[in-house]
């Protein structure tokens, strides 16, 4: 298996008035395509903060990152994120949908950041079949249970086929029946299509789904 | 809908249509600003242009669109006729007044045989003015409930009759005698211009030579020329309208601003998670943008709209003549889009700039 994200003693320091406060304290890994990794800790002990870098939204104080064999810490914003709308789909605890358009045309919005107006149809229906979401294509977020929300979310992430999916507390927000529900869909898509996937998560049920599992402490991996 | 762009507008309808207004209303107020200055412009010249004489002889200054005074001595008014060249001679007070509602009105004294048969004039219903409280107007003016009889007020609450009715239109609507003015504006022998008809229309101008050569002093030009001026002989006018289009897109300019500014704040998690998904800064600043544009073409929609029905709704009321050009309806358009466009610019750079975490963070 190739390696599809490649991170070496990656540090980031953020500012808070004249306070230095250390988030990452030299962090490395590597993640094989088609894994599906937890990463587990404490609050504050890094998890968002690693997540971040990986996606592209924060750069590190040190150390370098590589997706799919692109140099994220060497690029510029432009091109991070342009390695970001090819390279990478993000989950979040809260869903993030866009509450003005239909579970549809949240897809179609990824799509159309993705390819330029590119519209696939037959991509988005067969990911929303698979999510048991076809009857709920003409429906608004608000109109949605949250784990079909968040399996909306999910289905946006994975629409535009990104080299790794980054989630972030996916089922933080979800009762047990609609974590299990959203788990499955995790799995499925891992085993179906060989999807990357990089779960944080606080729930160890969650974590036993994965393949590999990263426990942070105090900035560090342990 | 699955576009961003309109199911955004459609979200928050009381502030897009605030925004729609605002947009709108910049443009109704170029519209019915240029709109009334050519269509009064217009109205006048047409009125003019059945004037048939062929030359204006007044003094300096006695002769402007907003007002008038009685300047010139009716004792040019044998001088004139003696002149070699001259057929016919016409002395006329132009007296400008508030109209009561809305811009302003002109009355007339004239001695009409003389004025309705240099400028073939005719009386199609009732007859010519006999004394100093009768009145005659045009077909326009009786249009406007004044038939032949009843009553209207010219000079504050003193009532004239409708004596009569003639046509076609020519300068002032409403007409009264000579003597019947010069005694109202308590200025006997006095008038603002005189009418010259000359005999062969081809020596107007060596007919005006001598005229001023044996009157000097005065003024005496084409009534073409004279008339053909009217709208740049209001002072400042062509400036005021030029200011009314900047003011107008700078109106339309702040509202989009604050619309869309309100938009990105209101907006700021939305804007993070475009950014997340991977949207460049030039995706979301053109969605910001193509949202300013619809609201501005919106704004467009209903400001002409307003400005018809407005213009409509103020002729009916006041008589006040509304000409919407296309060359001033291109410019509204423009300065509602360009205003929008650059109004929206800002508010576009400053999200497209926004930090992806600090906006996913966003309550």
């Amino acid at each position: 298996m190739a390696t599809i994200l490649k991170a070496d003693n990656l540090e980031k320091v953020y500012r808070i008035g004249k306070v230095d406060v250390p988030a990452l304290r030299g962090v490395s890994l590597a993640v094989q395509e088609g894994e599906f990794v937890a990463v587990m800790g404490p609050s504050g002990c890094g998890k968002s903060t690693m997540l971040h870098l990986m996606g592209g939204l924060l750069t590190p104080t040190k150390g370098r990152i590589l997706i799919d064999g692109e140099d994220l810490t060497a690029a510029s914003d432009a091109k991070r994120t342009d390695i970001r709308r090819r390279k990478i789909g993000f989950v979040f605890q809260r869903f993030n949908l866009f509450p003005t358009l239909t579970a549809e045309g949240n897809l179609r919005l990824a799509e159309r950041i993705h390819g330029n107006g590119a519209d696939d149809p037959d991509r988005r229906h067969e990911i929303l079949r698979m999510l048991h979401l076809e009857d709920k294509m003409h429906h608004k977020p608000l109109e949605l249970s949250g784990g079909e929300q968040q399996r909306v979310a999910l289905a946006r992430a994975v629409v535009n086929r990104p080299a790794i999916v980054l989630a972030d507390e996916p089922t933080g927000n979800l009762d047990s029946e609609n974590s299990e529900l959203v788990l499955k869909m995790f799995r499925e898509l891992n085993d179906r299509f060989n999807q990357t996937i990089i779960m944080i998560t606080h729930n160890p049920e969650a974590a036993a789904a994965c393949q590999r599992i990263i426990q942070m402490r105090d900035g560090h991996i342990v | 809908m699955d576009s961003l762009v309109v199911s955004n507008i459609r979200q928050r309808p009381l502030r897009s249509a605030i925004s729609i207004l605002g947009v709108a209303l910049g443009v109704a107020l170029v519209m019915l600003f240029t709109g009334l200055a050519h269509g009064m412009s217009d109205d006048l010249q047409k009125r003019s242009s059945n004037v048939t004489a062929e030359l204006i002889f007044t003094r300096p200054g006695s002769i402007q669109i907003m007002g008038s005074s009685a300047n010139v001595s009716t004792k040019y008014v044998p001088l004139l006729q003696q002149i070699d060249g001259v057929e016919s001679v016409s002395p006329v007070i132009r007296h400008v007044y508030p109209s009561g509602s809305f811009g302003f009105d002109q009355v007339e004294g004239v001695e009409w045989d003389g004025f309705s048969k240099m400028n073939n004039i005719r009386i199609i219903q009732g007859h010519a003015p006999n004394g100093p409280d009768e009145i005659l107007i045009d077909e326009t003016k009786a249009s406007r409930k004044h038939p032949v009889g009843s009553t209207l007020k010219v000079f504050g609450e003193k009532l004239y009759r409708v004596a009569g009715i003639y046509a076609p239109e020519s300068g002032a609507r409403v007409k009264m005698t000579l003597a019947a003015l010069q005694d109202q504006l308590e200025t006997p022998n006095k008038c603002t211009f005189i009418f010259v008809k000359v005999k062969n229309p081809s020596e107007q101008l060596a007919v005006a030579k001598r005229i001023d050569e044996a009157l000097p002093g005065n003024k005496i030009q084409p009534t073409r020329e004279l008339f053909a001026t009217i709208e740049n002989s209001i002072p400042g006018l062509a400036v005021f309208l030029r200011m009314l289009v900047v003011l107008a897109a700078i109106v339309s300019a702040l509202v989009i601003m604050l619309a869309m500014h309100t938009t990105i704040t209101e907006r700021t998690r939305e804007i993070g998670i475009l950014k997340a998904m991977g949207a460049s800064r030039a995706y979301i600043i053109g969605e910001i943008e193509r949202e300013a544009l619809l609201i501005s073409f919106l704004g467009l929609v209903v400001g002409f709209a307003l400005a018809g029905i407005a213009g409509f709704g103020i002729h009916k009321a006041t008589g006040l003549v509304f000409e919407f050009g296309g060359r001033w309806a291109l410019t509204a358009a423009a300065i509602g889009l360009l205003g929008g466009a650059l109004g929206a610019l800002y508010p576009a750079a400053r999200a497209a700039n926004l930090d992806p975490v600090n906006a996913l963070a966003y309550e």
